[in-house]
């Protein structure tokens, strides 16, 4: 029961007691450190707790299913918050020599739990409304994590930023208020039952569409991508690899509960749009990434690429489909963040993520060309790294349903995605240290991060089967709708 | 009723479209509450619309009668406003700190150097 809102807690906890020191960083710095460590005991606590039985339900204030707000810890969402949770302490660690005293003095600490409050509750709750106010939450900690060091980026990316993100928030409390007058409830398990009962009411179609669409521009999908590569390379570099691992895949986890437990399974026209929708942001992401030349720049147009893959995988509509997509977004916190955190120390190093302005870091660090070597092809899919199953996994849901057309996108953009990965690891890991400049040495914590991330990436690769299965386990419950929804209004019906 | 709502709702919704397609921030910013509101409104109508039936339980009835208004919109609403009050603080700080770094108020000219 307590493990279902700890995920909540801890980091409000830790969010309240940074601000209670908001003026001694060493100190703000410790508490970071300990309720990340915390929290990371959490998460793992909450996979075990859901690894015997199927769910742990919180009705908040007591008040039965359809009436109160439900906070369901299921294995998908536990899953998604140990790795937020690992993200988080790899993170804090790193930010430990590159937040500056400035920095945390402005409050950067709060605001990274701030976010991880509004994330974690975006993760277990399901209720659409509920859903709203945690994404608002964790939107408020990522505006303040992109001006909190201001002076060093520029206000357009933020002001951007603001401007796509409010108008998807507006989507999709339209929506929300479409479907609470024709379906009468927000409980997503409620909506569920009553449209399995009595089919789908006038209505429900524009009202999926208008939330649809707000998920999909906070997920990034083409056409409303332009800001994530410019949003991702404003902030610090450690608020970044928050930003990658949790904003966007926050947008997919809500696409998967509205498109999963809201529409039912008949309904396969959203699907068939997310598939086509799926397969152009895929392709679309490389592309962009292709021409890009500054290293958060390539790797935020892969964070559009791979919410392609996470989409097509989603949109098999399959139970294998499900868990597999589940699969990629966890490889994808962990190992998508895990670049951004050496991209910092490639900044720390060269003084530049500019491709231009690098080189030669292979031969002076070999350590950090070793870290980025293992992400770079994880990303890409390389076995045994996470990368791999994580496409496995795709690409087996994908010849479940015969869906050669994807095998082959998700095949093709896989080689595009080496392609950019090779062309960092050629600009700043070989060739010679441009004229005029020194290398820095990195600090011991950031690559102390680093390791923390790779090490959990290479763990995930090598115990891929049972992540897997755990994934599987959560996809069976979210398909079997009646199951589902008898379990979650249980004491109403 | 229904269909002056649906006006208004259209209208807001509009003007708001209109404004944020300008470059100046504040008229981006007045975009925004527009098109918030015009959201905030169309929540509202889900409410059911009834007039003269305000959501109060009888004196001697236990439940809310089926023909009175639901009042759970509203309070949807009003977390809604509470959170675009917060947003819109941010944005007006963001625009004011815009101004203050010498350029006009001017999506395009901001920080004309770094971009």
């Amino acid at each position: 029961m307590l493990w279902a809102v700890l995920p909540i807690l801890v980091p409000m906890l830790g969010g309240v007691l940074c601000l209670a020191f908001l003026h001694r960083p060493v100190m703000q710095r410790l508490i970071a450190l300990g309720v990340a460590s915390v929290m990371l005991w959490v998460a793992i606590q909450t996979l075990l707790a859901v690894s015997d039985v199927p769910m742990i339900l919180v009705q908040l204030g007591a008040w039965e299913a359809p009436f109160g707000i439900s906070i369901v810890l299921e294995p998908l969402g536990a899953l998604m918050i140990f790795g937020s949770s690992i993200l988080l302490f790899a993170t804090v660690i790193f930010s430990g020599s590159e937040a500056s005293r400035n920095t945390i003095h402005s409050g950067f600490y709060p605001l990274v739990f701030l976010m991880i409050v509004g994330v974690h509750g975006a993760f277990l709750t399901h209720d659409l409304f509920n859903l709203y106010v945690w994404f608002e939450v964790f939107l408020m900690g990522s505006f303040g994590l992109m001006v909190v060091d201001l002076q060093r980026g520029s206000i357009k990316a933020t002001v951007l930023y603001f401007i796509i993100n409010s108008l998807a928030s507006l989507f999709f409390l339209a929506g929300l208020g479409l479907l609470y007058s024709t379906a009468g409830t927000l409980n997503i398990a409620d909506v569920a039952a009553r449209v399995t009962e009595t089919g789908t009411p006038k209505g429900f179609f524009t009202a999926v569409t208008l939330m649809a669409a707000g998920f999909l521009v906070k997920a990034g999908f083409l056409p409303f991508m332009s800001y994530i590569p410019k949003a991702y390379s404003q902030p610090s570099f450690a608020a970044a690899a928050l930003f990658s691992g949790l904003l966007s895949k926050i947008g997919v986890f809500s696409l998967m509960k509205l498109f999963v437990l809201v529409v039912p399974a008949a309904d396969s026209e959203f699907l068939a749009g997310l598939r086509v929708l799926s397969l152009v942001t895929m392709l679309g992401g490389v592309i962009v990434a292709a021409g890009e030349l500054e290293i958060r720049r390539i790797l935020g147009s892969h964070i559009v690429s791979q919410i392609g893959y996470m989409g097509l995988a989603l949109s098999f509509g399959t139970e294998l489909g499900l868990a597999a997509c589940a699969f990629f977004v966890f490889h994808q916190i962990i190992v998508k963040s895990n670049l951004f955190l050496v991209a910092g120390a490639v900044q720390r190093a060269s003084g530049s993520t500019d491709l231009s302005q690098t080189g030669g870091l292979w031969v002076a660090r070999p350590l950090l060309g070793l870290l980025f070597l293992l992400s770079a092809l994880s990303l890409a899919g390389l076995p045994p790294l996470s990368g791999f199953f994580a496409k496995l996994y795709l690409l087996r849901a994908s010849l479940e349903v015969s869906d050669f057309i994807a095998l082959a996108f998700a095949v093709g953009v896989s080689l595009l995605t080496l392609y950019s990965m090779l062309k960092i690891w050629i600009k700043a890991f070989w060739g010679k240290i441009p004229l005029g400049r020194t290398l820095r040495p990195v600090p011991f914590s950031m690559t102390l991060g680093i390791v923390i991330l790779t090490a959990s990436a290479l763990a995930v690769g090598l115990s891929a089967p049972k992540v897997m299965s755990f994934a599987e386990r959560g996809a069976k419950l979210w398909m079997d709708r009646s199951q589902y929804t008898d379990a979650v209004l249980g004491a109403v019906r | 009723m229904i269909v002056l709502y649906a006006l208004m709702v259209a209208t807001l919704m509009g003007a708001g479209t209109y404004l944020i397609l300008q470059k100046s921030l504040l008229r981006i910013f007045l975009g925004l509450s527009l098109l918030g509101y015009g959201a905030n409104l169309f929540l509202f109508i889900s409410s059911g619309m009834r007039r003269g039936s305000p959501p109060l339980i009888d004196e001697l009835d236990v439940v809310l009668s089926p023909e009175a208004s639901d009042p759970l919109p509203q309070a949807l609403i009003l977390t809604a406003i509470v959170i675009g009050l917060g947003t819109s603080a941010f944005f007006l700080v963001l625009a004011r700190r815009a101004a203050d770094d010498g350029e006009r108020d001017n999506i395009d000219h901001i920080d004309r150097e770094s971009v």
